[in-house]
């Protein structure tokens, strides 16, 4: 029983709306897993990473994060455990340079000065900004302001990092260099993720996948479970992984396709077993 | 309406410590009608070039002529609204463009402010916020009490209402939903072709490129470093490759095929062409153990 994330019931609905953003949600994740979110515009998941993170005043439901419930007399307790990336990372800056954004959590955990100094050093080298830590915040083009986000949680190190859309504006290289970089964390200090994401090939090398849809968990499990269900993803207005499409695309031309869902490397194989094969 | 630029260099805050030169000598020619794409790593000056299609930022040195506006260092603000209105730019975060108390207003200032009357902007704007697949009801919505996705979408039906000749857009589909940018990527290809627009596209997914564009512009340091049509620019995975730069997942999946020792005429660019292909490969080797 050890579930760093509960959340059990969980609605909320903005005043000035008719429908609730979050219907009756209830999940909860293991320590250590990476979680990818999926879901249409609007349904709720940002929502959602603003309520875990104490963000939003919700009246019905209830959240724990790490065996502690969040209510607001120890908001600043649960907000601590958590590192999150904003949908717009213009919504995260506070420091005047790249370098004081990035450290400016490290010293609200009263981390001492020389291991702060290391830890922002370490984390703008991972991300490749190093040289632009005495710029400021707003000055940096659009992916460069995603890495300096990013850099600032993993300076932080906390127990729980919560990514919402955070590399949606990298190049494909580039995303997937920081999200390497994040998983190394993740493996090294046995941090749990949360990701959400509209890129598909992201959520491949998840452990889960929860699908919301209007506010209300549709479906969640592991990713091959959840592609197999492709017609159920495209009905809700997402998609499938590369691997799965040609597959789909191939299926059309009249040719038998293994079923069990495999990435791109696997359908080369596969490929390769049909075609070269003496 | 065709876009010249020659010998374009553009510095951040020149002479002080801050200064950083973000294009450096850029000449191209962006034609009347076609479809350009312009990719590039994190802060190769991709959204720097693309400030200079409708003169927010001016040349440090060199000149931009759109259409017969020649625009130098030296060009005042006064005459430039005519041009604001030819070209609409969608920004790389909506928020910077939303600033209205509500949606409907935000997306009829542009008509109202260009000689619309209020009735006729009032209806465009519901126009533009079906065509970008919002219900009607968040028009009395303020705009920033949206999710990201639906914040885009509303950007987009601003920068669309005020029916502009060039679309100009960086990165219009990050933060939506895939269905969303399929139907989004369509909706900019039909307005193209059914009205003659000339669009300029800031893209991270080159199969948006590979399905869309004409015109291919990569940029590094803020210098053009390959230029062509998709087919051209993309024939040369390596080469792409060592500048960090991806090619579309299905070339890609080709170019992994090639490694196993597949042939192909010519790398497919789209999942279609690779499906294609494939599907000749099964019937030849149907054929030949025959
Ligand atoms: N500040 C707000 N005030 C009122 N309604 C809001 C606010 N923020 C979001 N909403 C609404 O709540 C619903 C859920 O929004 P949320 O931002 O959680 O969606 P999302 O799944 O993150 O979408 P996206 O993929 O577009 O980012 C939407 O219908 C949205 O319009
Ligand atoms: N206001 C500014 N002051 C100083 N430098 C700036 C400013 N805006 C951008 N830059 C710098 O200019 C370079 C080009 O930025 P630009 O925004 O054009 O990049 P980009 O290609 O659009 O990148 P991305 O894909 O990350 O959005 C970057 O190195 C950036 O740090
Ligand atoms: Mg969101
Ligand atoms: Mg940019």
């Amino acid at each position: 029983m050890n579930d760093i994330i509960k959340v059990s019931h969980l609605t909320y609905k903005y005043l000035q709306n008719e429908l609730p953003a979050l219907d009756d949600v209830s999940f909860s994740i293991p320590s250590g897993a990476w979680v990818a979110i999926v879901g249409h515009n609007g349904s709720g998941k940002s929502t959602l990473a603003h309520s875990l993170d104490g963000l939003i005043d919700f009246k019905q439901g209830q959240v724990f994060i790490d065996g502690v419930e969040l209510t607001e007399a120890n908001v600043w307790k649960v907000r601590s455990k958590i590192g999150m990336i904003f949908q717009n990372p213009d919504n995260q800056f506070v420091g005047a340079t790249v370098e004081d954004d990035v450290a400016f959590g490290l010293e609200n955990m009263a981390v001492p000065h020389d291991e702060i100094q290391a830890r922002v050093d370490s984390a703008l080298a991972q991300v490749q900004m190093s040289e632009f830590r005495h710029k400021q915040p707003d000055q940096l083009s659009g992916g460069q302001k995603q890495r300096v986000a990013l850099a600032g949680v993993i300076a932080m190190q906390p127990k729980i990092i919560i990514l919402d859309e955070a590399t949606s504006m990298l190049d494909p290289i580039g995303r997937q260099e920081i999200l390497g970089v994040i998983k190394r964390l993740r493996r090294k200090l046995g941090i749990t993720v949360l990701s959400i994401t509209h890129e598909m090939d992201e959520t491949t090398s998840a452990d889960e996948i929860i699908v919301l849809n209007d506010g209300k968990i549709i479906e969640s499990g592991k990713p091959s479970l959840i592609y197999a269900h492709s017609d159920l993803l495209l009905k809700l207005g997402l998609d499938v992984p590369y691997s799965q499409r040609l597959k789909e695309a191939l299926k059309l031309r009249h040719i038998q396709t293994p079923q069990a869902y495999s990435d791109e490397k696997g359908m080369v194989d596969w490929l390769w077993q049909s075609l070269l094969k003496a | 309406m065709a876009i010249t630029f020659k010998s374009v260099s553009y510095t951040y805050q020149p002479n002080t410590p801050f200064e950083f030169h973000a294009l450096n000598e850029i000449s191209t020619k962006i034609e009347d009608g076609s479809f350009t794409a312009l990719i590039g790593h994190t802060g190769s000056g991709k959204s720097t070039f693309l400030q200079h299609l409708n003169a927010l930022l001016k040349p440090t040195s060199g000149t931009v002529l759109i259409e017969d506006a020649t625009i130098t260092h030296e060009t005042s603000n006064k005459n430039l609204k005519p041009l604001r209105k030819k070209v609409g730019i969608v920004f790389q975060f909506p928020e910077k463009q939303l600033f209205a108390d509500t949606v409907k207003k935000d997306i009829a200032f542009g008509p109202e402010n260009f000689g619309s009357t209020p009735e006729e902007a009032g209806k465009l704007a519901k126009k533009m916020i079906e065509l970008v697949g919002l219900p009607v009801s968040l028009l009395d919505r303020s705009p920033f009490e949206l999710s990201g996705g639906q914040m885009r979408r509303v950007a987009i039906a601003g920068v669309l209402a005020m029916q502009p000749n060039v679309l100009v857009l960086d990165e219009p589909t990050a933060g939506l939903d895939p269905s969303g940018r399929q139907e989004i990527m369509h909706l900019f290809t039909s307005l193209q072709q059914s009205q003659h627009f000339t669009i300029v596209l800031v893209t991270h997914q080159m199969e948006d490129v590979a399905n869309y564009a004409n015109h291919v512009i990569v940029m590094e340091h803020g210098k053009i470093v390959k230029e062509g049509r998709p087919r051209e620019v993309f024939a040369d995975v390596e080469w792409l490759h060592d500048k960090q730069l991806d090619v579309p997942a299905s070339t890609e999946f080709a170019f992994e095929m090639v490694k196993r020792g597949f042939h192909f005429d010519k790398l497919p660019l789209t999942e279609q062409e690779l499906a294609d292909d494939i599907a000749a490969m099964f019937k030849r080797r149907r054929r030949s153990n025959e």
